[in-house]
């Protein structure tokens, strides 16, 4: 490469890292602690197990709703899941309005047997403001996108980083780090070896964090694509009044739609993923790779009848699995240490490509300190000479 | 030059291949093939261990 086109990348190289760099910092830090937030939540906010009474039947989840419903007088279920991590329970979202904001959630978990009531989920803890300085810095969607275009920087700087590492190592053996010498080459080396081994995960983990930001943007083609066209007949009908169909019974019409595939949601009428006539009831499949994607069947909430099930379009799907894959948690613990690993290897990159643009920095200065020193004393000599 | 370029791309080419692959084999398979993934992702790990506390020093040019 030309030592030009080097100077180039450099600079490319340069500039998208300092802009992105604490920016990323915050994201591994904060991170480090979302990989195991299934287990510092359950350390956090103890939950009791769901105790099966001896002949026990489960009650109706319209039973379930109502209690749930009970608990916080004037608010309405909007979302329902069952959390396989947690048998025999059933989880409800309650809010004044369907597409209240999430800070409006009131979510309960019921004993799917006796209706009792064993825990809440909260929207204020610690982890969940972790997970929201994570997602959007406490932004909104501007935020959001605001990170994503620090994600498309930081591939940037690695596209650029990987074109120097070809000059920089085409004299050494791969992995070299000069320990000896000053500690600006060890930490040159440093950033060399760990960048270029971890440099597959930093693409795939940024990547998909940049799918991520794009979630409300996935959410509203959804909205006006697929969702549209499934509920065109119901465009021109009046919002619904009065009671709902039953829950049970449209859960039942999913089942028979998708008879492959296990609930995973129910949406109500109203809220973010339904329309304003149905319930929305998302299924999972049973593979590792499918129980990742969801597949929507509408049931019409007034009369209980079935009106469509369509698979995902790609673009949902591609966010479907973005999430696991940016996550980490999808392999079991042994994976999530990995992540973690590599999460701290990735801040071991940034944090000495930092302190290389301080020395380099300062070398520079020195340099010109030099250059001016010689400068002086040559004028100086000259004036003696004359 | 063929050689230079493999000495010095051979193994971040590797490391990339490992990596990847484990990553999707992790999404795309359950039980003992999350094992064999985890297996995999540790090389890189081991390599990066390996290189920094163990490695030889370079040679005098």
């Amino acid at each position: 490469m030309k030592i030009t086109a080097a100077k180039r990348w450099f600079r490319w190289h340069k500039w998208t890292s300092l802009v992105c760099t604490l920016f990323l910092l915050m994201l591994c830090t904060t991170g480090l602690p979302l990989i195991f937030h299934e287990e510092i939540d359950n350390l956090l906010d103890q939950k009791e197990a769901a105790i099966i009474p001896p002949g026990g039947h489960k009650l109706t989840a319209d039973s379930l709703v109502r209690i749930a419903e009970a608990l916080h007088p004037g608010n309405y279920a909007r979302y329902v899941y069952w959390d396989d991590e947690r048998p025999n329970t059933i989880t409800i979202d309650v809010a004044d309005k369907p597409d209240a904001p999430v800070s409006h959630s009131h979510y309960v978990i019921l004993n799917e047997y006796t209706g009792s009531l064993l825990g809440r989920v909260r929207t204020d803890g610690l982890m969940y403001n972790i997970l929201q300085l994570h997602t959007d810095i406490f932004a909104g969607i501007p935020g959001k996108l605001f990170l994503g275009l620090m994600g498309i920087l930081f591939l940037v700087s690695i596209v650029s980083g990987v074109v120097l590492y070809g000059p920089i190592m085409r004299n050494f053996d791969f992995g070299v780090v000069r320990k000896q010498k000053s500690r600006r080459l060890k930490w040159l080396d440093t950033h060399n070896l760990v960048g270029i081994v971890v440099l597959a995960w930093m693409v795939v983990v940024g990547f998909t964090g940049i799918i991520n930001t794009l979630s409300d943007v996935v959410l509203g083609l959804w909205q006006q694509g697929q969702l549209k066209e499934m509920t065109a007949p119901y465009q021109n009908q009046p919002p619904l009044t009065g009671k709902y169909s039953s829950l049970d019974a449209a859960v039942a019409v999913a089942k028979k739609a998708a008879p492959d595939m296990k609930v995973s949601i129910v949406t109500y009428p109203g809220t973010l993923f339904s329309s304003k006539h149905h319930y929305a009831i998302f299924m999972h499949g049973n593979t590792a790779l499918t129980a990742k994607l969801l597949k929507p069947v509408l049931v019409d909430a007034k009369t209980g009848a079935f009106t469509d099930s369509r698979s995902m379009p790609w673009y949902v799907d591609a966010l479907f699995l973005s999430e696991p894959l940016h996550f980490g948690d999808y392999g079991g613990m042994a994976l999530k240490i990995i992540w973690a690993v590599f999460d701290f290897l990735t801040i071991v990159v940034l944090i000495t490509g930092l302190y290389l643009w301080f020395a380099r920095r300062k070398s520079e200065r020195q340099q010109w300190k030099r250059l001016e020193a010689i400068e002086k004393n040559k004028t100086s000599n000259e004036k003696i000479d004359a | 030059m063929k050689k230079s370029t493999l000495k010095l791309w051979g193994i971040p080419f590797l490391m990339a291949v490992i990596l990847l692959y484990g990553l999707i084999s992790a999404l795309a398979r359950d039980g003992f093939g999350d094992v064999i993934a985890c297996v995999i992702l540790c090389i890189p790990i081991l390599t990066v261990i390996c290189k920094y506390y163990f490695g030889t020093m370079p040679e005098r040019r």
